[in-house]
């Protein structure tokens, strides 16, 4: 697993990516960019291409799903969310998602998840 | 495990942000209920769904699973009404206020003992009075793989209005990264160096007197520190719109429990101050509004928040356009709790009956209300405003009837520009801001009228203040020795001119009279050494380059007592 790839964080919540990154780092990922909303998201993508986005789905301005619809198909995007609904869950895996998460999350299970999806 | 300790500040502030967002957006919601406006309420719903979803899985990353199912309720709810299965009505939104309100003690609780409330009796009323059949929040934290029960109606979480098209891609820039967020006491410790830097660089001013090489740079270092200086004061500035967010809920709640019908507005929240002005206004804001509330308005009318910034200090006022102030209630209320003597009450100056609004046992209302019955309302504001060197005015009746009340705020605190002079040996160091100009003024432009002494500056009538009289101070007897050697010029009525540093205050204008203007300098305003605390006259000390602890100078005290103005010999 590389863990030189860079890595997109996109949630709306400061406290989360903090979380988040933390758990990254704490597994040998160094690097990351962080968005706090979905057309952030989009231009972060655009300007870094990062080889995984961590995405979040209820986002201001425009939402994780919206995202996941642009960019799902042209890089892995591990979704994580606290949306725990089936429909939902279905609806981001045809639109390209390699995984979902659902909040709160567990550090082991986000690095088997990211393992997983890198590998 | 993930350590969450380290994310707590964190988490903290970010659910304060939520947490007033939810305020600010309920408010905005109620609005919009009678006019069944519901395109606008649509909107309003998403945000408040999002702050609760976030708070929500915020605190159950953290581990606060009960704050964590009643913001999940609240998700619930919000997004219940977005889709049209709930209508909200006034009582909802009242519950609504009031959850808020147990979140934010909640939160208050995390903060301080790291322990959350049992706030599950809301969420079950909540549930109740809605009908939302909220059961859990994702179960375990070590089985995300079970999802969280909700029981919410199926559909797309997404919002198609809010989608970019995709050709909008290219023209996104990045958004770097403009704000960072700084724990207070970080700042607090750069003005603490700060200070002492400006202590040394003073230290280094006077070296640089008695050994020439050192002119260039020490000037080249007073000039970085007078920057640095300002980039410190510059950012601890913060929006006193961070006080008045709460206080639209705040007179909303107030009007509703004394059923009066109050339009709130608030201006000039972007004004910024330093930060401790910022944190200690709080209070005294709650009780001028409430004031107002209480006092101000009898059935029906308007309370305008303004913050207004002026050259060399800031004003907020607080004004409402209802009843005037009845100061006859004022003194009636003042001579039955024995402030002042029913004899003496009727003889006092309009200042002094202003000044006892601010009494901590004046009341004027015959049923103790929570805060401002009591009488110590205004007593706080008085008690803020002499803290920090500002000072409150009001006005009553203002233009059509009403009341308004100003705080006049310094912008920066802590470090000021300050004249230092010396009086029969004494130094003291007066504030620019209060100074109009120095003169000297000939002997024969003095005029003794009745008491006191008053000298004619531009045509003016300006009385004098002596203040080796009023401070009672006398030369040292080296002065003395000194004296019959060298001319050291004295005070006395023979000598041809008085040096006196005019000051202006409102529209009292007086002339300070001292034996010699010293110089010019940036002084760090300590509390008075407590032997002098409560002495009228100061409004704090300062410790000089060469450590001699000083006094300054506060004339709005000073000058308050009239007597000073006698001449006394
Ligand atoms: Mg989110």
């Amino acid at each position: 697993m590389d863990k030189n790839i860079k890595i997109l964080i996109a949630d709306d919540s400061a406290f989360m990516r903090k979380v988040l990154k933390d758990i990254l780092a704490g597994a040998g990922f160094s690097k990351f960019v962080e968005c706090g909303d979905g057309k952030e998201c989009l231009a972060k993508y655009e300007a870094e291409k990062p080889g995984l986005v961590l995405l979040d789905i209820i986002m201001p301005v425009v939402d994780g799903m919206e995202v996941l619809k642009k960019i799902g198909t042209a890089v892995k995007v591990l979704v994580i969310s606290a949306v725990g609904q089936d429909k939902i869950i279905e609806e981001t895996k045809q639109h390209g998602a390699v995984g979902y998460i659902v909040k709160p999350f567990d550090r082991k299970k986000v690095i088997d998840e990211i393992t997983k999806v890198l590998s | 495990m993930v350590d969450l300790s380290k994310f707590k500040d964190l988490f903290i502030s970010e659910a304060e942000d939520n947490l007033q967002k939810l305020n600010g957006n309920l408010l905005a919601l109620e609005k919009n209920l009678p006019a069944g406006r519901q395109g606008q309420s649509k909107k309003l719903l998403d945000e408040l769904m999002r702050s609760a979803h976030t708070m929500k899985s915020s605190s159950a990353t953290m581990g606060y699973k009960k704050m964590a199912f009643l913001t999940h309720v609240l998700e619930d709810i919000f997004d219940h009404a977005r889709n049209d299965e709930l209508k909200i009505t006034p009582k909802i939104i009242n519950e609504l206020f009031k959850t808020v309100d147990i979140l934010e003690k909640s939160l208050a609780s995390v903060k301080k003992s790291g322990e959350e409330l049992n706030v599950d009796t809301q969420a079950r009323k909540l549930k109740k009075l809605t009908g939302v059949t909220t059961e859990g929040v994702g179960k375990s934290p070590r089985t995300p793989e079970e999802k969280p029960a909700t029981q919410r109606a199926q559909k797309p979480v997404e919002d198609t209005e809010t989608s970019v098209p995709s050709d909008d891609l290219s023209a996104l820039s990045v958004a770097k990264i403009d704000h960072i967020k700084v724990p207070v006491e970080r700042l607090d410790n750069l003005m603490d160096l700060m200070e002492e830097l400006l202590i040394d660089k003073m230290r280094l001013e006077q070296l640089k007197n008695k050994t020439p090489e050192l002119e260039g740079v020490v000037e080249h270092l007073s000039r970085l520190v007078s920057d640095i200086q300002y980039q410190v004061m510059q950012a601890r500035l913060v929006p006193v719109e961070q006080i008045f967010a709460r206080f639209p809920r705040m007179v909303r709640d107030l009007a509703q429990e004394q059923k009066k019908k109050i339009g709130f507005g608030m201006t000039g929240g972007e004004m910024e101050l330093d930060r401790t002005i910022v944190d200690k206004l709080g209070e005294p804001l709650v009780h001028l509004l409430r004031n107002a509330v209480d006092h101000g308005i009898e059935k029906s009318g308007t309370i305008n928040l303004q913050a207004k910034r002026e050259k060399d200090f800031a004003l907020i006022m607080v004004e409402n356009d209802g009843k005037n102030i009845d100061f006859e209630k004022v003194k009636r209320a003042a001579v039955k709790r024995n402030i002042v003597d029913a004899k003496e009450i009727e003889s006092l100056s309009e200042n002094q009956l202003i000044n006892l609004l601010y009494h901590p046992r004046l009341s004027t209302k015959d049923k103790v209300t929570e805060t401002s019955g009591r009488g110590v309302g205004l007593s706080v504001v008085k008690s803020f405003v002499d803290q920090i060197g500002g000072r409150v005015t009001v006005e009553s009746p203002i233009t059509d009837g009403g009341t308004r009340f100003t705080l006049e705020l310094p912008l920066t605190l802590a470090i000021i520009n300050s004249l230092l002079v010396e009086v029969r040996d004494t130094l003291f160091a007066i504030p620019f801001s209060s100074i109009e100009r120095s003169v000297d003024i000939p002997q024969g432009d003095i005029k003794s009228m009745a008491d006191q002494d008053v000298a004619v500056v531009d045509g003016v009538d300006v009385p004098l203040v002596y203040l080796h009289k009023v401070f009672n101070l006398a030369f040292s007897a080296e002065h003395l020795a000194d004296n019959k050697n060298k001319t050291k010029k004295i005070i006395n009525p023979k000598s041809s001119t008085l040096t006196a540093v005019l000051v202006k205050r409102g529209k009292d204008i007086a002339g300070i009279v001292i034996d010699k203007l010293i110089n010019e300098q940036e002084i760090i305003v300590k509390p008075l050494p407590s032997v002098l605390k409560g002495t009228k006259g100061f409004s704090g000390s300062t410790i000089l380059g060469d450590g001699r602890t000083i006094l300054i100078l506060d004339f709005v005290s000073l000058l308050e007592d009239r007597s000073k103005l006698i001449r006394t010999s």
